[in-house]
């Protein structure tokens, strides 16, 4: 199905992102980007031929059933939103102090731990 | 970057993409519990919204996991930054 | 900050908090919900402290007042989550669908996740913003 790849090339070029860049704050990023494609692929799986959003109004009670979209991976995605901002919240504050030590942002002239 | 290296990232790009391109087509529902969701929303829980009732009424276990996930995330920037203000004082 | 954007931050702020209110407590008619209404009553505040400095979005909320807040939502969305099946024909009781007074337990469930994340992303603005 065409419409499953453009969640992949999201994931394909946050995992370059996270890979390849040396500064550490684009590889956060990277980060962010991977999570972004797979909750795009998620919801797209759960696609129906002719369909409307979930949400049932006085007009659609006697054909709801038969065109509506998968709820689930959209309840699933919410919850997943938040994590993401959790864990870039604390990945961005650990490279704040990573700087204060370092004097550096570069990941190849990190060679030395905590001494 | 050098060669193989490239060559390799390359094939298993075409490998990632091409899986996912030749996928066949299901119109219905490949997972059965989606089906009771959307029969049974609004006798059992009494919202309109179906994804709120399965978000508040169904999986509501979830939501509470995810409020401590977020709870802990705010508690460990709030000592992070403590730590890093003091530090700067002395 | 330049004057224009105080003027217009000034002019937008109240709307931004009103329809933030609209989307948390309309959370089982419309979509949205708890989450996006609380990520929204955050950023009018964020946007004050953009503005006008950490001094001026003190006298909205304080610091101390938010982590209070933020303890006694976490306190009541879990008694609310594990306690669920047994109130949740009686909390909002009303025999009418499609009004704002009625869904059982979940339009309270909404509020008190909206004020939770909220708070929660005020904390780490506030945090990531002060100096010394």
């Amino acid at each position: 199905m065409i419409e499953y790849v453009f969640g992949t090339i999201f994931i394909i070029l946050g995992a370059y992102c996270l890979v390849v860049k040396k500064n550490i704050i684009k590889k956060i990023m990277g980060l962010s980007i991977i999570t972004m494609g797979i909750h795009l692929l998620i919801i797209t799986m759960g696609y129906r031929q002719g369909g409307i959003p979930p949400i049932i109004t006085p007009e659609n009670l006697l054909t709801f059933s038969q065109y509506s979209v998968d709820p689930l991976p959209q309840a699933l995605v919410l919850t997943s939103i938040v994590i993401d901002l959790s864990i870039t919240a604390i990945a961005l504050s650990i490279s704040i102090l990573l700087f204060e030590q370092n004097k550096t942002l570069d990941s190849s002239k990190l060679k030395v731990l905590k001494g | 970057m050098n060669k193989p290296l490239l060559l390799i990232s390359l094939t298993l790009l075409a490998v990632f993409v091409l899986s996912v391109l030749f996928v066949p087509n299901f119109s219905f529902f490949s997972n059965k519990i989606s089906n009771h969701y959307i029969y049974h929303s609004l006798e059992e829980t009494k919202a309109p919204n179906v994804v709120g009732g399965v978000v508040w009424d169904y999986r509501a276990y979830d939501t509470l996991g995810e409020e401590t996930v977020l709870f802990a995330a705010t508690l460990g920037v709030y000592m992070l930054f403590k730590k890093l203000h003091v530090r700067d004082k002395k | 900050m330049t004057v224009i954007k105080q003027t217009i931050s000034r002019i937008v702020f109240p709307f931004m908090l009103l329809f933030s209110i609209y989307v948390i407590t309309h959370g089982h008619l419309t979509p949205g919900g708890g989450f996006q209404g609380g990520v929204l009553l955050a950023s009018s505040v964020i946007l004050i402290c953009l503005v006008y400095g950490l001094r001026k979005a003190e006298h909205l909320i304080r610091e101390e007042t938010s982590h209070r807040i933020e303890a006694v939502a976490g306190i009541l969305l879990a008694v609310l989550v594990v306690f669920e099946f047994f109130i949740k024909g009686s909390l909002m009781a009303s025999e009418s669908l499609f009004q704002v007074w009625s869904g059982g337990a979940i339009p309270v469930m909404n509020v008190i996740g909206g004020i939770m994340v909220a708070t929660s992303f005020i904390i780490i603005f506030y945090s990531m913003v002060k100096e010394k």
